[in-house]
């Protein structure tokens, strides 16, 4: 879908929001809308109607006392009860032959395996913090709006809105896992910069000692990569890991089906145009294709559009050095194509990034002398003034505002240019 | 004249319009219903995604727009509006969360009233910098000028869908999204991470 830009001033802005808007979603994670989707309609042809409505008003009625009850209720931190168990204070620790349970007013509940420990740390309006200090917990959620529960396990943070799953801690051997059996959450730990989805019929496991994160698609066939940040220490265990633990229902992880989380992994790959990919947010898969072809050979021997989409691929994610290569390959391959040309301005931002102004106004020069009416002019012209700034000062700027102010009197950078214009002594 | 023998095959569902989809789908017709999915879940989800940002009720939300379809298919009247109709549920869902999280602020539950990070953030780190930063700025403005400002630069509404969306006239359509627009550029400029995609804005897409 094309949209219409509506405002060539906000378009980077709203750029943003669509690519994020826009981005896909797993496969499996529409499939499961869709396959809910059906499930209701299932039961809502099954029902019959008719029969529930004389129903209707004193349901209406009971459904505002119970609205007016329940706001007066969920300002109050969630109460529970401890079952199977003496609890002392917050600590609750299984028998070492029987479950323990503990029962929230919301309908959420624990269930402790034998010999395991909890800690419920703190109760608020719409959840709780609960820690699981050793064993394994079963955990259901009951899903209220606004439900907001974490569950610690050493150094990991499950956070939950509503849902069912398994948690276990071995503190001797810092290992946790967690199977989910409904709903998604989300792991926050050490290992990771960034919080990790786990999905229904997934098993998330992390193991501190080896520093290794895994999550097994256990129900679907699908395996989900998430790319994190690789640890020093992670780096010599480059090897994935087979989980050594069982799951809760003793069934080993299916090979095919598992995801090593640390080191990061490249996405299954794809014959689909590197543009696509890149348009879709696989960047990591746009630089294992190039990794797998061999960068070098790619910049001798792709084609303009799959060195754009490389340079952005690798630019996206971090590697600028890569960008740069692939950046150069477009200009010295395909210097006279559109792409060709419009690379010089990338490369400008790319020095820029980096510091090295006088040669990022120098590739803003080269965009601005090969494409002065290009799209990304003003930008460049921008992009100049400032690397004039920084490497000669304001008086030798001011040219440049002068000249941006003139062609672009409304445009985003005109105020840092009139701040240079009215600080510099006009002659 | 011999009779035509044979069965008759059902028209694909994938074919039907949407007039069509909807009155097959208050039949409770499951291929209607997933031809539906198919069609118009992608555009709901990029509302729910781009009005509330990385958020865990996207999903249930989008659960709830088609959960909601279901159940007031039988009463719609228009049917062909039927994307136009997502839509407008979807707003209003998004508007509901709007309002929730600001309530959420409002006694505390959590001390920053945000929600995590999505977990599937993009490895870009500049990029999911910027889009929490843009998203701030977004919390800045009031729910109904942060939908419109949504539908229209995100969604590529036109004006007139966007007041139909919203439930307002065209001119207050307008009044609200010039203000969002003024207030989202003023505030972009202040952070640092969105100045690249601020700058990007004269020159298109670096």
């Amino acid at each position: 879908m094309t949209y219409p830009s509506h405002d060539p001033e906000l378009g980077g802005l709203a750029q943003l929001l669509r690519d994020d808007a826009q981005a896909s979603v797993p496969p499996e994670v529409d499939l499961r809308g869709r396959m809910a989707l059906e499930r209701r309609l299932r039961e809502e042809t099954e029902r019959v109607p008719g029969s529930a409505r004389p129903f209707y008003l004193l349901g209406g009625a009971v459904a505002v006392m119970a609205f007016v009850a329940l706001f007066v209720l969920r300002m109050r931190p969630l109460s529970y009860e401890v079952r199977g168990a003496r609890s002392d204070g917050p600590y609750i620790g299984a028998p070492a032959t029987t479950p323990v349970t503990v029962a929230f007013a919301d309908g959420s509940s624990i269930e402790g395996a034998p010999g395991s420990r909890l800690r419920v740390d703190e109760t608020r309006a719409a959840g709780a913090r609960v820690l699981v200090e050793r064993g394994r917990a079963a955990v259901h959620v009951a899903h209220r709006t606004g439900s907001a529960w974490n569950f610690v396990a050493g150094p990991f943070d499950v956070h939950v809105t509503g849902t069912r799953f398994d948690l276990s801690w071995d503190p001797s051997g810092e290992a946790v896992e967690l199977r989910l059996y409904e709903g998604s959450v989300e792991v926050r730990g050490p290992l990771a910069e960034a919080p990790i989805a786990v999905r229904a019929g997934q098993r998330f496991r992390a193991d501190l000692g080896t520093r290794s994160m895994t999550v097994n698609d256990v129900a679907a066939e699908v395996a989900t990569a998430v790319a994190l940040p690789q640890a020093p220490e992670a780096a010599s265990a480059a090897e994935p890991k087979t989980p050594a633990l069982p799951t809760s229902n003793g069934d080993a992880p299916s090979p095919a089906a598992t995801t090593e989380l640390a080191p990061a992994r490249p996405l299954p790959l794809s014959s689909e145009p590197w543009s696509a990919l890149v348009a879709r947010g696989q960047f990591e898969t746009v630089v294992a294709k190039a990794g797998e072809r061999g960068t070098h050979d790619c910049e001798a021997s792709c084609g303009a559009a799959d060195l754009r989409a490389l340079a952005d691929a690798a630019r996206y994610t971090g590697r600028s050095a890569m960008a740069e290569g692939a950046l150069k390959a477009l200009r010295s391959r395909f210097g006279a194509s559109k792409e060709g040309r419009a690379a010089a301005f990338t490369l400008g931002r790319l020095a820029e990034a980096r510091g090295s102004m006088s040669e990022a106004g120098r590739w803003y020069d080269t965009y601005l002398g090969e494409l002065p009416g290009g799209d990304l002019a003003a930008e460049a012209l921008a992009g100049k003034m400032r690397t004039v700034m920084a490497t000669s000062g304001k008086a030798a700027a001011e040219p440049v505002a002068r000249k941006y102010l003139s062609l672009y009197p409304n445009g985003v950078h005109a105020q840092t240019a009139r701040g240079i214009v009215a600080g510099t002594p006009h002659p | 004249m011999p009779a035509a023998t044979g069965a008759v095959s059902r028209f694909p569902a994938e074919r039907l319009g949407d007039a069509e989809l909807v009155r097959a789908a208050a039949r409770g017709e499951g291929d209607a219903v997933q031809v539906i999915w198919e069609r118009y879940s992608r555009l709901v989800r990029g509302v729910l995604r781009g009005s509330l940002g990385p958020d865990h009720a996207i999903e249930d939300l989008l659960q709830e727009v088609f959960v909601g379809f279901l159940k007031g298919a039988k009463n719609i009247q228009e049917g062909a509006a039927l994307r136009g109709y997502l839509v407008g549920v979807a707003v209003r869902l998004a508007a509901l969360e709007l309002r929730r999280r600001k309530i959420r602020r409002w006694v505390t539950l959590t001390p920053t009233g945000t929600l995590p990070e999505r977990a599937e953030a993009p490895a870009d780190s500049e990029g999911r910098a910027a889009l929490a930063a843009l998203h701030r700025v977004l919390d800045g403005v009031s729910s109904r000028r942060r939908l419109a400002f949504v539908l229209r630069h995100v969604q590529g509404l036109e004006i007139l869908d966007v007041a139909a969306s919203l439930g307002i006239s065209e001119s207050t359509a307008r009044r609200e999204l010039e203000k969002a627009r003024t207030f989202v550029l003023k505030r972009a400029e202040r952070e640092p991470a969105l100045r690249p995609y601020v700058a990007r804005a004269t020159g298109g897409s670096a």
